[in-house]
C-alpha cells in the first residue's frame, strides 16, 4: 500500500505513456493544410528575424559609410569657405596660401581615391581644385606680392576664383547626390569575398 | 642641393619654393633653373642618362616657379630634348607632372620657335643653350 506523499514509480511510468499517447494522436489527426500553416509560421517568422537582423544591420553599416562620405564632402566645402573667406579679406599671405593649396590637394586626392573605390563615381573635385590653384598661383600679383605678408586680390581674380569656387560647389553637391543614390546592388561595388 | 645620380629632390633646394622671378622673392623658378636644373640636365645630356626630378617634400609650388624653371628648359634645350631625358615625380601632386610634360614644355617650345626671349631679373653666371644641334655655355641675351 501506498501512502499518500510518498514516491509510486508505477505512477510515473502511467503518465509518461498518456503523453506519449497523446504525441501519436496528434500527428495521427494532422492533415497536409496544417503541416502547410506550420511551415508558413517558421518561414515568416525566419523571414521576420531576417529581416530584423540582416538588413537592418546592413542598411545601418551602409548609412554609415555613406554618412561618412557626405561629412568628407561637407568638411571640404566648409575649409573651401573658411580659406575663400579669408583670400578676399587680403589675410593671406603668398607662402601660406601654396601651404594650404597643398595640404587640399592631399586630402582632395586621397579622398576621391576612396570615393572611386567604394563606390562607381567619377568626381572631379580635385580637377576643380588644381584649376583654382594653378590660376591663383600663376597671377603676376601673387608672385609680385610673394614678400608681402597679404596677397590682395584684384576686382578680376576675384570674378574668376568665384567662378571656379562655383564649379568646384558644384561637384560637391554632385557627389552628395551620387552617394546617397549609390545602391549595393546598382553601383556601390560590391564586396569582394 | 639634395642630389644623388641623375636626380634631383627639390626639397633639398628648398623646402619653400617661391614666386617665378629672382626679383620676386627668395628660391624663385628663375634661380632654381639657373643655380640648378640647367647644369644638372646638362650633365644628363651629356652622359645620355635621364635626369630625374622629385617635387614631393616641399610646402607646395606656385604653378609659375614650375613654368620658369621647367620652361627656361625647354627653351634652352628644346622640348624634344627635355622629353627624352627629363622624368618628374610628384606623387603628393601628380597634377603638377601633367602641367609640367603636358602644357609648360610645349608652350615653351612654341615661345623658343617664336623667339620670345625668356626674362631675366638677374645678372646669372652662363649656362647652357643647345644651338643648331650644339650645347654651348655662355651668357645668352
Amino acid at each position: 500500500m501506498v501512502q499518500a506523499g510518498e514516491w509510486n514509480p508505477n505512477k510515473k511510468n502511467m503518465e509518461l505513456i498518456t503523453v506519449c499517447h497523446g504525441a501519436f494522436v496528434i500527428q495521427d489527426t494532422m492533415k497536409v493544410s496544417d503541416w502547410i500553416a506550420i511551415v508558413n509560421i517558421v518561414v515568416t517568422t525566419l523571414v521576420g528575424l531576417w529581416i530584423g537582423i540582416s538588413v537592418r544591420r546592413n542598411f545601418t553599416i551602409n548609412r554609415a559609410v555613406k554618412d561618412y562620405f557626405i561629412l568628407e564632402c561637407l568638411e571640404i566645402k566648409k575649409g573651401y569657405s573658411n580659406f575663400l573667406n579669408c583670400l578676399y579679406q587680403n589675410s593671406k599671405s603668398s607662402k601660406s596660401i601654396i601651404e594650404w593649396l597643398k595640404i587640399m590637394t592631399i586630402k582632395i586626392d586621397i579622398f576621391e581615391e576612396f570615393l572611386k573605390e567604394e563606390f562607381k563615381v567619377n568626381p572631379q573635385v580635385l580637377k576643380t581644385h588644381n584649376k583654382l590653384k594653378q590660376y591663383i598661383t600663376e597671377t603676376e600679383e601673387f608672385n609680385d606680392n610673394y614678400k608681402s605678408p597679404n596677397f590682395e586680390l584684384t576686382p578680376t581674380i576675384k570674378k574668376n576664383i568665384i567662378e571656379i569656387h562655383e564649379g568646384f560647389s558644384k561637384e560637391l553637391t554632385k557627389i552628395v547626390i551620387e552617394i546617397n543614390k549609390a545602391s549595393k546592388s546598382n553601383n556601390w561595388k560590391k564586396k569582394k569575398k | 642641393m639634395e642630389s644623388s645620380g641623375n636626380k634631383l629632390i627639390i626639397a633639398g633646394y628648398s623646402e619653400y619654393p617661391g614666386p617665378r622671378y629672382c626679383v620676386q622673392g627668395d628660391n624663385s623658378g628663375e634661380d632654381f633653373y639657373h643655380s640648378i636644373l640647367n647644369d644638372a640636365f646638362y650633365l644628363a645630356v651629356t652622359k645620355q642618362e635621364k635626369l630625374t626630378v622629385d617635387l614631393d617634400g616641399t610646402a607646395g609650388y606656385a604653378s609659375s616657379f614650375l613654368d620658369e624653371a621647367f620652361g627656361n628648359l625647354s627653351y634652352d634645350y628644346s622640348s624634344e630634348t627635355v622629353k627624352k631625358y627629363l622624368v618628374i615625380i610628384s606623387n603628393q601632386e601628380p597634377d603638377w607632372k601633367d602641367t609640367i610634360m603636358n602644357h609648360i614644355i610645349p608652350d615653351w617650345e612654341q615661345r623658343r620657335t617664336k623667339g620670345n626671349k625668356p626674362k631675366k631679373t638677374h645678372n646669372h653666371a652662363e649656362w647652357y643653350r643647345l644651338e643648331n644641334g650644339t650645347l654651348t655655355k655662355k651668357i645668352w641675351s
